[in-house]
């Protein structure tokens, strides 16, 4: 069972030109792990970058929360997004996404929050909010776009209407309230 | 702590020199080598399998060309500065942290060196104080290595506190995360040598700060020194985002001023865990288990991962109300932060690193 696991896992990464240390660390995880693994990348269609992206996760979460990497693999969330509708690829991307938030849970809670907000404000189309990516900044970009005076009006009426929403968007981007 | 070295590397240019006769003195069986060139024990040992760790335990005595004072190597237009100046006196640390850049910056040139003639910098300082126009400067010898890890073994801080004891517009900074204080017990500052401590929780030491005194004894080092006459500060830096972390510096700070009355310390400085990429691919292979290493760290605008800003700032807002509630009325600063957190942190514009720079170094208490 494990040889013929360890040959299919190195036909995947020959196959995929999947880097040496890479598949070494793929090769380290235990027998159960690297399987399912395996399974993954096979129903899922990972791409090369996607299996390497998943094995930092991977590795990540299991060094931070002291788990299994089998542990996380076969999880409830990590699970649902693998068997979820839709083809492999789409199917990968929402595994990839699952693992991301079990990774950054505080950068994910406080990002699907400030972006629930900002879509409670019914913004118009010509004016555009934008969260920093990653939340790495404390900075929120605003951009309205105007091609002719009643375009522009709009943008203005709306931003002075959602202005004190925006301004308490960009102190949580400053750390109000949390830490 | 114990400092533990493999070997002493003297250049026979320096076999003479009063700082390696003091070495061999209290070598106390570090076998000891003599080299005519030194170069070649300063670069990576390519065939070693950490050639950073391997760099630290063999500690060269050599000489520096060119200058020793320069400005802090993270001083940048982008941040806002502390005026600090850096007087290198020696090159890499005994202790190793998993997060010090170091690792990335002493990558090519690892070697644990020494500066025999270290007493050269005392005639650079003094033209630097004379064309100081009057203002006063912080000298630190703690950005490329630890100010008193191996103080043991050098006694460099002798001479140095008494150097700037003489001094009346140069204060020193000796920054540490030991308690090697014997030799500051033996001199008089004259309130011109200011000890740092670099402060972690408990969890962070024991994760990530190999070789360091525990927190406990940092502070009690601390005590002593500030009841010897000297002044004190705390650099909590790098503050690591971990879950609990706000609880656990609470508890540090909470610690730190049982022991030390907060209106005697001359600053403090908070500064998040910041690691360019390259650092952390560096990181990363050397400390694959080091969980403090796998934070909420996303890449930032100016191109190093650091907690993602709510997280960041909201950590540094929290320390910062602590501080203040504590009654630390002297100045508080971030390090390697833009303009916009600071005022996100303090309230406030930052100062220019010269009028900061200066503040930091005005008497307290």
């Amino acid at each position: 069972m494990s040889a013929d696991t360890e040959a299919a896992i190195r036909r995947w990464a020959a196959a995929k030109h999947l880097s040496e240390p890479a598949l070494a660390r793929w090769l380290a995880l235990d027998e159960a792990a690297r399987a399912r693994l395996l399974a993954f990348a096979q129903e899922l269609r990972l791409r090369t970058a996607q299996l390497a992206n998943l094995l930092d996760l991977l590795e990540e979460i299991a060094l931070r929360e002291h788990r299994s990497v089998l542990s996380i693999l076969e999880s409830d969330e990590i699970s649902n997004a693998a068997a979820s509708g839709g083809s492999g690829p789409a199917r990968a991307s929402r595994v990839l996404a699952a693992l991301r938030a079990v990774r950054f849970p505080r950068l994910t809670r406080i990002r699907s929050e400030l972006e629930a907000r900002l879509r409670a404000l019914r913004i118009p189309p010509n004016l555009r909010v934008r969260l920093p990516r990653e939340l790495s900044s404390d900075e929120l970009t605003l951009e309205l776009r105007a091609a002719s005076r009643a375009e522009l009006e709009t943008g203005l009426n709306a931003l002075e209407r959602i202005g004190p929403d925006l301004a308490r968007i960009v102190e949580r981007l400053g750390g109000t309230d949390e830490a | 702590m114990k400092l533990e070295l493999d070997a002493i590397v003297i250049e026979e240019a320096c076999r003479e020199s009063a700082l390696a006769r003091r070495i061999l003195a209290r070598a106390d069986g570090i076998p000891i080598d003599y080299v005519a060139d030194t170069r070649a024990s300063i670069v990576a040992d390519r065939s070693a399998r950490d050639a950073f760790a391997a760099a630290k335990r063999r500690m060269i005595v050599t000489s520096k060309r060119g200058g020793f004072v320069i400005a802090c190597p993270a001083a940048s237009s982008k941040f806002a500065c502390c005026g600090y100046l850096v007087m290198n006196l020696a090159s890499n640390c005994p202790m190793d942290c998993s997060y010090c850049f170091l690792q990335e910056y002493l990558a090519d040139n690892p070697g644990f060196r020494i500066y025999a003639n270290y007493a050269d910098a005392f005639d650079e300082l003094e033209r630097l104080s004379r064309t100081a126009g009057g203002r006063s400067l912080r000298i630190g010898t703690g950005e490329l290595t630890d100010s008193l890890a191996f103080d043991r073994l050098t006694s460099v801080s002798v001479d140095l506190v008494e150097f700037f004891a003489r001094q009346s517009s140069l204060v020193l900074e000796l920054k540490t995360k030991t308690d090697e204080i014997e030799n500051l017990m033996r001199v008089d500052p004259r309130g011109q040598t200011l000890v740092s401590w670099t402060l972690s929780p408990d969890a962070v030491f024991r994760s990530s700060e190999r070789g360091t005194a525990s927190p406990a004894l940092r502070i009690a080092a601390a005590r002593r020194v500030l009841d010897a006459g000297y002044r004190v500060a705390f650099h909590l830096d790098p503050i690591i985002a971990y879950p609990g972390a706000q609880t656990d510096y609470t508890a540090l700070l909470e610690a730190l001023f049982d022991t030390i009355a907060p209106e005697r310390i001359s600053f403090m400085s908070l500064g998040g865990l910041r690691m360019t990429p390259a650092l952390r691919r560096i990181v990363r292979s050397r400390f694959p288990n080091d969980p403090m290493m796998v934070g909420e760290d996303v890449l930032s605008p100016d191109g190093r991962f650091r907690a993602f800003a709510p997280l960041r700032v909201g950590l540094y807002r929290a320390l910062h109300d602590r501080i203040r509630r504590a009654g630390v009325v002297s100045p508080l600063y971030l390090c390697m932060e833009p303009p916009s957190v600071h005022e996100r942190v303090f309230g406030t514009r930052p100062a220019s690193p010269g009028a900061l720079g200066e503040c930091l170094v005005q008497e307290r208490g």
